[in-house]
């Protein structure tokens, strides 16, 4: 089920009515039920693998618990990381391998014919996965009693408003809240709603409209040069922001709603000042996943240099593959691993060259010139992460110069059979344009004070007055056309 | 959880979306009245047609295409006889006789009417293009029915308007402020209905063929010959005649078509009693000069006086029209 369809805004509100009337000790029953009801409406099937991760995780976790002895703990926990690996490697990754060591076999006049595994991609399994395991990897390390209560972790490992595109959260934190009993309190509610309804806005009013020109634009490149190529790379950073946080939002106000806080998954990344800044910022579930359970496991920085660039290498390589089974996610995170690596190799340099221009640390010059310079960084790693293929990527990044602008604006203006040359008509392109800048406003707005909390102050009919424009504008200018958010796939 | 803690809120959420609705319709109000006061533009032409004021004796139907093609001015001046264009962009072939229905009911019955079939795209899509065009005149039933005959889930235009408001987007409320600023000024770029078009040549038919290696089919389906067919038995009936037109296509557009001869096949076996007719302009001179088109499927202003003269011509020699 898509937040942005029919069947939710029926789906969503019967959930919460029903789980308010319900008495606290059959909620977590009441939960599971809506949590497997939501994912079954995608593909019925595919709930066994949350249910056969599920169970093994509880059980590993408890049997970690119990063990005396480290050997066995490891047993278990090696059984954990297996079943959710091995679920992962199947479903996501043995084309991808199975097809990349045909190609190297190829490549030396050997022809294999390599298996296909013809499986549809169970949405949202990177994220589960990385849910469960860590779990267990907590109850490994001591950090936290296994749960023994089999229903509130299966409730954990099935949350609806974050099962398939997260935030991916600890155990730590979202475990404990199934116990507590949440009352209802309307001033949450209402601030959860506004929370949707901002996603809402991002996901089919920005992200939707942007895509039609990203799509038409990336998945036949080699009809496109110049201006156009560019366009669809701003626009798609402006997109895959705008989708995710946007489903972030949704999914984080749906659990307000309910009485449940989940942790906050984009802060204006695109604001940062630096790539290592921008991983504190963009899809923070994740990136803190990785941190906690791969680079500090692997020495961190706390190690020699050397050791220590390759951990952030490695950690960035293996979550360019958490993205999806292609080589362009691998070279998208190989990028990001290599930005921060020189970042901290040419760090005296840089510092050096900034005096020299007189951009000095903290001035407002310096900070716009590292924004844009992170940004365009990002942007330059986009282009892998959205190309379907290599080549296609390296077509973009070799004809977007020179940039050609009479003919894209010969394109703008065409009519009739050509619209399709862009996807997006004039108008539209505008109206992407006052979107992006409309979310700027509110993003500049927010550097200090949340939006919702400022308006919580104003007179009700202004609080109506800003809402009602709010769904007007979603309803008026949003893309209904049902897409599906782009994170589901991974 | 006692229910009494949630009625409040289950209260305000009521008000909330009742006033939400109330807005709606407010909202919709304001825009059927708005348009209404419209006399430019797109939104003149339709509102013409509503207060029977158009009456023309050769009527000019169709597409964007035959928006762009068909001067009715020229046509009077050549003919002697009155003549208009209700053509519009993204009008496929489904909404020509509802259209032609709503016009005769409400205006004095043509004597000709020339009927692009826009002969690249003759596909009929399974909704209305852009809705909001016709939501200010649904009372009239002909329209209306044959809106649902397209759409069968229109009628939630007619009976809960607060729906419109999907359907009212940016390029609605870009028409209506022009049309309205238009209107106060007094400024119409629209002749008789016909909306001539200056610009050069800006297309890129290579991009094009690129993004359709496999070429362009058109689709006579049987509810395409279907709807022809009951479009020419209205006119039949009604005593008009009707003339079947495929307006000139940019020359290469035939290296990409790929069932040219099926449509024109089609048109030539639709049976006769001398008031309908065929005439194929898609490969003629004006097709093999880019200098007539802005793309390649849009004569511009230059292409249109051509055309115009060249259709007046061939309805002479054909004996359409009689000096």
């Amino acid at each position: 089920m898509l937040f942005n369809s029919i069947s939710f805004l029926i789906f969503f509100p019967t959930v919460v009515v029903l789980y308010f009337l319900m008495p606290q000790k059959y909620r977590w029953v009441f939960l599971l039920a809506a949590s497997y009801y939501f994912y079954m409406c995608w593909k019925a099937e595919y709930i066994v693998l949350i249910i056969v991760s599920t169970v093994i995780d509880y059980y590993a976790g408890i049997k970690m618990e119990q063990a005396k002895e480290k050997i066995k703990k490891r047993r278990f926990l090696f059984l954990s990381l297996m079943s959710n690996l091995g679920l992962l490697f199947t479903f996501k990754y043995f084309n991808f391998f199975t097809n990349s060591f045909e190609s190297v076999l190829n490549n030396f006049n050997i022809f294999y014919d390599s298996p296909m595994f013809k499986m549809l991609l169970p949405v949202g399994i990177s994220f589960y996965t990385f849910q469960t395991l860590s779990y267990s990897i907590d109850v490994y390390r001591g950090e936290r009693k296994a749960e023994r209560h089999l229903g509130y972790f299966a409730l954990y490992v099935s949350f609806f408003p974050q099962l398939v595109a997260g935030p991916i959260e600890r155990s730590t934190r979202l475990l404990p809240q199934f116990f507590e009993k949440h009352e209802f309190d309307s001033t949450r509610v209402s601030d959860g709603l506004k929370l949707m309804l901002w996603g809402f806005f991002k996901k089919v009013v920005i992200a939707d409209r942007l895509s039609i020109l990203v799509n038409q634009v990336y998945n036949n490149v080699e009809a496109h040069e110049g201006v156009s190529l560019l366009l669809a790379t701003y626009f798609f950073a402006f997109q895959i922001y705008c989708d995710f946080s946007g489903y972030s939002d949704i999914a984080i106000g749906a659990a307000q709603v309910m009485g449940f806080s989940l942790m906050d998954n984009f802060n204006r990344p695109y604001y940062a000042k630096s790539i290592s800044e921008f991983w504190k910022r963009w899809h923070i579930s994740l990136s803190t996943w990785f941190r906690d359970y791969l680079y500090i496991p692997l020495g961190g920085n706390r190690v020699r240099k050397w050791r220590w660039y390759i951990n952030l290498f490695v950690t960035f390589l293996v979550s360019g593959l958490w993205h999806g089974a292609n080589w362009t996610f691998v070279i998208w995170g190989a990028i990001h691993g290599f930005y921060l690596v020189f970042a901290i190799w040419t760090n005296k340099i840089t510092n050096r060259i900034y005096s020299v221009l007189k951009l000095y640390q903290g001035s407002k010059a310096r900070k716009i010139v590292d924004v844009l310079i992170t940004f365009h960084l990002v942007l330059f790693a986009w282009v892998f992460f959205r190309a379907n293929s290599f080549n296609d990527a390296i077509y973009i990044l070799g004809n977007i110069f020179p940039l050609n602008i009479e003919e894209f604006f010969k394109l703008l203006s065409s009519t009739g059979a050509t619209q399709a040359a862009l996807g997006l008509t004039k108008r539209g392109i505008i109206l992407a344009f006052l979107s992006i800048g409309f979310m700027e406003i509110i993003h500049f707005f927010q550097r200090h004070r949340k939006m919702r909390s400022f308006l919580s102050e104003k007179p009700l009919i202004v609080r109506w007055f800003v809402y009602y424009i709010l769904i007007i504008a979603i309803i008026s200018f949003g893309e209904f056309r049902m897409q599906e958010f782009i994170y589901f796939q991974f | 959880m006692k229910i009494k803690t949630l009625i409040p809120f289950i209260k305000k959420s009521i008000i909330f979306i009742l006033g939400f609705i109330f807005i709606c319709f407010l909202l919709e109000i304001a825009f059927n009245f708005s348009i209404k006061q419209i006399d430019v533009g797109e939104y003149g032409v339709l509102n013409k047609i509503n207060d029977g004021e158009i009456n023309a004796d050769i009527l000019i139907c169709g597409s964007s295409r035959a928006l762009k093609a068909i001067n009715p001015i020229a046509i009077t001046e050549y003919t002697g006889l009155s003549s208009y264009n209700i053509a519009s962009d993204g009008a496929d072939i489904g909404i020509q006789l509802p259209k032609l229905k709503w016009y005769f009911e409400k205006n004095k019955k043509a004597k000709i009417i020339i009927q692009d079939i826009s002969q690249f795209f003759g596909g009929i899509s399974k909704s209305v293009y852009e809705p909001f065009k016709y939501i200010p005149y649904l009372s009239n039933d002909s329209l209306y029915n044959g809106l649902l005959r397209i759409d069968e889930t229109f009628w939630y235009h007619k009976y809960f308007p607060p729906v419109n408001l999907i359907f009212y987007n940016f390029d609605f409320y870009y028409k209506l402020l022009s049309e309205l600023r238009n209107t106060l000024i007094n400024k119409d770029t629209f002749e008789n209905g016909f909306l001539p078009d200056n610009s050069l040549w800006s297309s890129n038919f290579e991009l094009y063929k690129k993004q359709n290696p496999n070429g362009v089919e058109s689709s006579v389906t049987e509810k395409y010959k279907s709807y022809i067919l009951q479009l020419k038995n209205y006119c039949e009936q009604n005593g008009v005649s009707i003339v079947f037109t495929i307006l000139p296509n940019y020359y290469r557009l035939a290296e990409l078509s790929k069932n040219t001869e099926e449509i024109a096949g089609f048109y030539k076996s639709l049976p006769n009693n001398k008031q309908v007719f065929f005439l194929d302009f898609g490969n003629c001179d004006i097709s093999k000069n880019k200098e007539n088109f802005y793309n390649f499927t849009h004569l511009n202003l230059t292409g249109a006086n051509k055309f115009t003269q060249l259709l007046v011509d061939k309805l002479y020699s054909n004996n359409i029209l009689k000096k």
